[in-house]
């Protein structure tokens, strides 16, 4: 399980404070704070950032719709970004819609608006909304995280640590290296979110990583995880064996 | 012997003219009786219903023989009764002695029976016709019988005429003594009768019997005679008659220049009759040239008339083009009263929306201006207590001084998001949302005030629900909802947020407090659809009424309803009604 990395670009100190204090207490991990459009280019690229808060307005112009422009602007490295403003004027905001924000944080804010807007903008942002807000723990899944919601926390696991993962009815229990956690999502949907190249389907309620099998025993149609998991392989997706080549 | 031979031509000219007088008179004389018989014919024809035979009658009665010739034909083919046939025969007979056929007049009065009722009138006209054709024996024996006549039998048939015809028949016989004597008799009765043409031709053929037996001077006094009265009374013909035997006899008496005198005027009278033949053409001519004339008139008030239409459909035109002049004319100036109607409307609502502005802006200002005084005095006192180091007290008046903050904060984040409203400058997207949540984003930030009134809140609302609001209004109608549910209520209060119906499309939630709730007049003031200055049921303040008027128009831009439940000291509940969510913005 890992923090959320945040960059804030903000040049308010008082603002910057407060967001700061939001995300300290809601165990995100703040990468860096930004006060000029440059600073944040340089930072947004230094780090692994997973969301972006932005102030439209930074010393009093709207330099916030310019960066965000920018890191719209190569896919690759885009990534949710939440713009805060004070302003409700519409011009500005119409402005920023053009840059397809994933949420808006109005000031003043309190906690629960800041959690609730980058909870969102990662949910829009990898289009998969209504995820977090139900009161099930519940999992946005991208190709390098699954974004996991705890206890009112937001976490992320490294997709490559997840090992295998075990469906029960509407509920999938994730197992990786070290931890476990059960998210309400169906196994169609999470086949479909997940990369097939890498997570097979072994059985009715299995889904494997296959880069965490340990060891194959096709005698007993079993598989041994790295986290000491033994997963069966039913006649069905037997085939799934051919995967491999095996060395005799 | 010259001389004599000239006489004797001259007495045969007199007396062809006498001959043609008598007839005329013989004509003229004898009306009564032909005026009798029509109306028996007529009598007749009506019984028969003959439309033919009436025809006949009618048209003897206006002379036109011709067409009397041609019905009496139609009337013998037709008609088999013996009355209508002798009646018929006497009319064919009659019409043919006038058109001086006289062999077919005679056949036709051959079938005639003696016993006919107007027999003697035949006779007379048959005594004529022998007159004519010179037959005076058979004449006479005719006309001697009606003289004879017993004058009952004789039915107004003019004797004179009669007399006059016997004395010519006897004139012509050489009789003159007889002659003489029934033309005396003639001239008697017509004196009786003041008949002057007759007596004119009875004196000229008196005088010819008398100058046949060489008795100028007696044959002088008649045509004398004959010349004055003619003057008088006669037709030009015997004017004309008159003068000529003057002219004669003058003449044989060698009296020359009475006899010029006299042939002067005979010419004359001759001229004149030549004149009214040629009067006669002329007056053809300008019939015609009258008619013409008429003609051209016609024309003329054709054309004037064609012109007439014209200009009547010229001025048709220019009346209906001046009528939807003035039409158009009437319905720009409704449209026109219209407009200004509205504009005035207009006017009106616009002058009550300012009047509403600047009270608003009084009452904003006045609140302002009072909380940042306590503000002032607030943070004056909060100072002497730090010199004075009493933190417990500073640390209340810290509390109040954020209170107050908070307070004026609200009031001026209405005020502004009012006129965002007005100006529809604001942001505004309907989107999917949690309302649970929204509510919990709000209620966050007023732990602080519920603690220090020892209030609860109690947030109910299913997290499943999800509405389709924009969220910052809705936040804004929340943030109202619990400023005024705290704002109203007694300490230890409680709020609460419930479902309180549910269908596919749509939901209602209930904010309920039981706080000090409100009037009914309040209640109504609250629902209307511009801000209410009234002075507050409860605190000293007065309130603008416009956190209400934000929410509500909130809503109603969210496409919900608001209502209002609230009894006095009982609670306050905000119903309000919004759409859910359908999947409206394409998410999963």
């Amino acid at each position: 399980m890992e923090h959320i990395n945040v960059l804030i670009v903000e040049d308010t100190p008082a603002e910057r404070d407060a967001l700061v204090n939001v995300l300290k207490e809601y165990q995100y991990n703040v990468v860096g704070i930004a006060q000029t459009h440059q600073e944040a280019l340089q930072l947004f690229f230094a780090n692994k950032v997973d969301v972006v808060v932005i102030d439209i307005f930074l010393n009093g112009i709207p330099e916030g719709i310019s960066f965000a422009e920018t890191i719209n602007a190569v896919p690759q490295s885009a990534k949710p970004f939440v713009f805060l403003t004070n302003s409700t004027d519409r011009t500005i905001f119409e402005r920023a819609k053009l840059t397809k924000p994933f949420s808006f944080l109005l000031k003043p804010f309190n906690p629960l608006e800041v959690i609730y807007t980058l909870e969102m903008a990662i949910e829009r942002f990898y289009d998969q909304e209504d995820v977090f807000q139900s009161d099930e723990e519940a999992a946005v899944i991208s190709s390098d995280y699954f974004f996991i919601k705890k206890k009112d926390r937001l976490k992320k696991v490294p997709v490559s640590e997840i090992v295998n993962i075990e469906v029960e009815e509407r509920y999938c229990t994730i197992h990786s290296l070290s931890d476990k956690f059960v998210i309400q999502i169906s196994l169609a949907r999470i086949l479909e979110l997940l990369d097939s190249t890498k997570f097979l389907r072994t059985h009715r309620n299995h889904i494997v990583n296959c880069d965490c099998i340990v060891e194959i025993q096709p005698s007993d149609n079993l598989l041994i995880m790295s986290n000491k998991q033994i997963i069966p392989i039913s006649e069905r997706y037997r085939d799934v064996l051919h995967k491999f080549r095996i060395i005799r | 012997m010259h001389s004599e031979l000239l006489l004797h031509q001259i007495k045969r000219v007199l007396l062809l003219l006498a001959l043609f007088c008598s007839s005329q008179t013989a004509f003229a004389g004898d009306g009564s009786a032909i005026r009798k018989l029509d109306v028996v014919a007529k009598q007749l024809a009506d019984n028969q219903s003959l439309p033919e035979f009436r025809s006949v009658v009618q048209f003897a009665n206006q002379k036109a023989w011709d067409s009397v010739i041609v019905y009496t034909a139609k009337t013998l083919a037709l008609s088999k009764n013996k009355q209508v046939r002798i009646y018929t025969h006497f009319y064919r007979g009659w019409a043919f002695r006038c058109k001086e056929l006289f062999k077919q007049a005679q056949k036709e009065f051959r079938c005639v029976p003696r016993d006919f009722e107007f027999y003697f009138k035949l006779q007379v006209i048959e005594g004529e016709i022998f007159l004519k054709q010179s037959k005076f024996q058979s004449a006479l024996q005719h006309l001697l019988v009606i003289d004879t006549l017993n004058p009952k039998h004789r039915l107004n048939i003019s004797l004179d005429v009669v007399q006059h015809n016997i004395g010519l028949c006897y004139m012509f016989l050489d009789d003159y003594k007889k002659a003489e004597y029934y033309m005396l008799t003639s001239i008697r009765n017509c004196e009786n009768t003041k008949d002057y043409e007759g007596l004119i031709a009875s004196y000229m053929d008196l005088a010819s019997i008398y100058y046949e037996q060489y008795l100028d001077p007696q044959a002088i006094v008649y045509f004398e005679k004959a010349y004055l009265l003619s003057k008088k009374h006669g037709s030009f013909q015997m004017k004309m008659n008159a003068a000529f035997n003057m002219a004669v006899m003058e003449e044989n008496r060698k009296r020359y220049e009475p006899a010029l005198k006299y042939r002067v005027e005979f010419e004359m009278w001759q001229d004149s009759v030549n004149d009214q033949n040629k009067v006669y053409d002329v007056a053809q001519l300008e019939k015609k040239f009258a008619v013409e004339q008429k003609q051209r008139q016609v024309k003329l008030l054709e054309t004037k008339n064609k012109l007439k239409q014209s200009e009547l459909n010229m001025y048709l035109f220019a009346a209906i083009a001046l009528l939807a002049i003035l039409v158009f004319g009437f319905y720009l100036y409704r449209q026109n009263v219209k407009r200004s109607k509205i504009i005035l409307k207009q006017k009106q609502e616009l002058d009550v929306l300012n009047a509403t502005k600047d009270q608003l802006f009084s009452i904003v200002s006045h609140d302002l201006r009072s909380s940042v005084n306590a503000l002032r005095n607030s943070n004056n006192s909060l100072k002497n207590q730090l010199v004075a180091k009493e933190y417990d007290q500073a640390e209340t008046q810290l509390e109040q001084n954020s209170f107050i903050a908070a307070n004026a904060y609200n009031m001026l984040d209405n005020l502004l998001n009012w006129a965002l409203l007005q100006t529809k400058g604001g942001y505004f997207k309907q989107e999917e949302h949690r309302l649970a949540l929204l509510v919990d984003h709000v209620a966050f930030n007023f732990k602080g005030l519920l603690d220090q009134k020892n209030m609860t809140f109690e947030n109910n609302l299913p997290k499943t629900i999800k509405a389709f609001v924009d969220a910052e209004s809705m936040k804004i109608v929340f943030r109202n909802f619990m400023d005024n549910s705290i704002k109203f209520s007694e300490e230890g209060a409680s709020i609460s947020v419930i479902l309180s119906n549910e269908n596919d499309s749509s939901f209602q939630f209930e904010w309920v407090d039981t706080g000090k709730g409100m009037s009914e007049e309040t209640r109504l003031k609250l629902l209307s659809n511009s801000p209410q200055l009234t002075k507050k049921d409860h605190e000293n303040t007065i309130g603008s009424g416009l956190g209400m008027n934000l929410c509500k128009s909130m809503i109603e831009k969210n496409g919900g309803t608001l209502n209002i439940w609230s009894e006095p000291n009982a609670g306050t509940k905000m119903i309000v009604t919004l759409q859910k969510a359908e999947r409206k913005n394409g998410t999963h």
